[in-house]
């Protein structure tokens, strides 16, 4: 029971710290790719510490809900964490919470607290954000169910644990079923996480952004925790398209400190092949116009339609 | 192998919703050559689980044909008429591809109701031939430049073969011999018609052939 409730301190702590890691790579190896230098992989950690020691202020007219957004925002990805296999194959202590959909909503309160406070700071640019923010998630909502759907006719479950357990024992793990699972949930991430092709991580044109412009009004340490989400957010979301959907060998399976490790290190091979995914992504394609997201989810909803088909009449 | 079939016949279907929403010519005619690659590679993977050769033939002259010659001679006659511009649709592409999923959702209906003997290809590849063959036409009604919808027939009769090696494992060589030629044809009349068209009325839009109306 100690050692279940460690796993999952281990767990979280992983998602913590491993998450400026990735945006830090992804970052560089971008650079890399633009024949830059770039960033070390190290900076976002310096980024943090820098905004933690500074001063915090909000707009005057904000409320309660601007102060607690970012805390929401920050907490929001690390209980989603709990629920989902991000380093042992059994459930530990809190996995049974909530099952896919359950977890779907605890993601979705960062990004709902996020949108809020981005109004609440009533700068035009957080409004603008929010409500383009609200039309990817609206959009990919669909996509989302259409997915909880297909996972649950493939596993007969949806608790993500289940799920896991389903397809790590799978005699053919690559059906076309699922592979249109995994290729609509990785561009539903992207979509939600602000990537391209959808949004620009990078850009400075505050007229072009959705993330971005929802973060304007927050600072200092407010700022660090609502940066430190949406990295969080980005690093859960590949954990499970990695653990869940594509490739849940070297999860642990047993309660031992030598799985754990093996774990932890198999989970950083498997980031870093997803942030040279990436990085592939984003440096071959550029963000579409926002009048065309409604396509491109459109795409993923296609993909995922195609897959409870095969899946339900193709037999 | 019959994971391999399932497979190469999800390629083939999904770059049937491809066409229906590609944008410029460049991605059509690539589109279109990537699913006739793919529909010979998936005849070629029925040879080698079968030993039928004809399989091997219809798969060499599909690729042969419809991967390579066919899009050479659009992108030939075309890319001069449309270079990069973005072509005209009648439905949004989102609502395109919502009632592209409808259809494939009749089609994987139609394909269970049928009276299927298997062969060497499994039920839900019918349902997925039909679909590509309905996808196809619907391109031809939901775009409005001749040369997406020349593609969207191509694609349909793309479908047909797909329909052919499920029901009776290929038509037989020498009608889909006739068949490849014709379309090659067909196409190259076609293309060439556009070219024409184009210049005279400096337009292929056929939502414009309206005002031949009396």
């Amino acid at each position: 029971m100690l050692a279940a409730a460690l796993g999952q301190c281990v767990a979280v702590a992983v998602v913590l710290l491993m998450s400026p890691l990735l945006k830090g790579t992804i970052d560089t190896l971008k650079a890399r790719v633009q024949s830059r230098r770039g960033p070390s992989p190290l900076q976002p950690y310096f980024d943090l510490a820098k905004l933690f020691r500074k001063q915090r202020s909000a707009p005057p007219d904000a409320s309660w809900v601007f102060r607690l957004a970012p805390h929401v925002a920050f907490a929001a990805p690390i209980a989603f964490a709990i629920l989902i296999p991000v380093l042992s194959a059994f459930p530990l202590s809190w996995a049974f919470m909530a099952d896919m959909v359950g977890s779907g909503f605890v993601i979705g309160i960062g990004g709902f607290f996020t949108n809020l406070a981005a109004m609440d700071g009533a700068s035009p640019y957080g409004g603008l954000g929010a409500s383009r923010s609200r039309l990817v998630s609206s959009l990919a909502e669909p996509t989302l169910i259409l997915i909880f759907f297909a996972v649950g006719f493939i596993s007969g479950g949806t608790v993500p644990f289940v799920v896991d357990n389903v397809l790590h024992t799978a005699s053919p793990l690559i059906t076309p079923s699922h592979a249109l699972i995994a290729a609509a949930f990785l561009m539903v991430v992207l979509a939600e996480a602000g990537r391209i092709p959808i949004d620009n991580p990078a850009t400075t044109q505050e007229l072009s952004m959705i993330e971005g412009s929802r973060l304007f009004e927050f600072s200092g340490p407010d700022q660090a925790l609502m940066e430190w989400g949406g990295w969080m957010k980005l690093f859960v979301l590949l954990v499970v398209w990695l653990n869940v959907l594509i490739w849940p060998q070297g999860l642990a399976t047993q309660l031992t400190v030598g799985a754990f490790a093996i774990a932890i290190g198999t989970l950083a091979a498997k980031m870093l092949g997803a942030a040279v995914l990436i990085v592939g992504i984003e440096s071959a394609l550029a963000k579409i116009r926002i009048l065309r997201v409604p396509e491109y989810l459109g795409g993923t909803f296609v993909l995922s339609f195609l897959s409870v088909v095969l899946f339900s009449l193709g037999r | 192998m019959d994971l391999i079939a399932t497979t190469l016949a999800t390629l083939v279907l999904l770059s049937a919703f491809w066409l229906l929403i590609a944008r410029r010519v460049g991605a059509t005619v690539n589109g279109y050559a990537a699913q006739s690659i793919v529909l010979g590679g998936l005849a070629i993977a029925l040879f080698a689980g079968s030993g039928q050769t004809d399989l091997l033939a219809l798969g060499l002259l599909a690729i042969l044909i419809k991967g390579l010659l066919i899009p050479a001679v659009i992108e030939r006659q075309a890319r001069p008429v449309y270079g990069l511009r973005e072509l005209q649709y009648q439905v949004g592409f989102p609502t395109a591809l919502l009632l592209g999923a409808g259809l494939t959702l009749i089609a994987f209906v139609a394909a269970g109701r049928l009276p299927f003997h298997p062969g060497l290809l499994s039920e839900p590849v019918l349902g997925m031939a039909i679909a590509v063959t309905l996808l196809g036409l619907f391109t031809t009604m939901a775009r409005r430049d001749a040369v997406v919808q020349l593609t969207g027939l191509l694609a349909a009769e793309n479908g047909l073969i797909l329909v052919g090696l499920v029901i009776s494992s290929g038509l037989g060589l020498l009608i889909e011999l006739s068949l490849f030629l014709d379309v090659l044809i067909g196409v190259a009349v076609m293309s060439f018609l556009i070219t024409r068209i184009h210049e005279t009325v400096a337009s292929t839009d056929t939502s414009e052939l309206r005002r031949l109306r009396g």
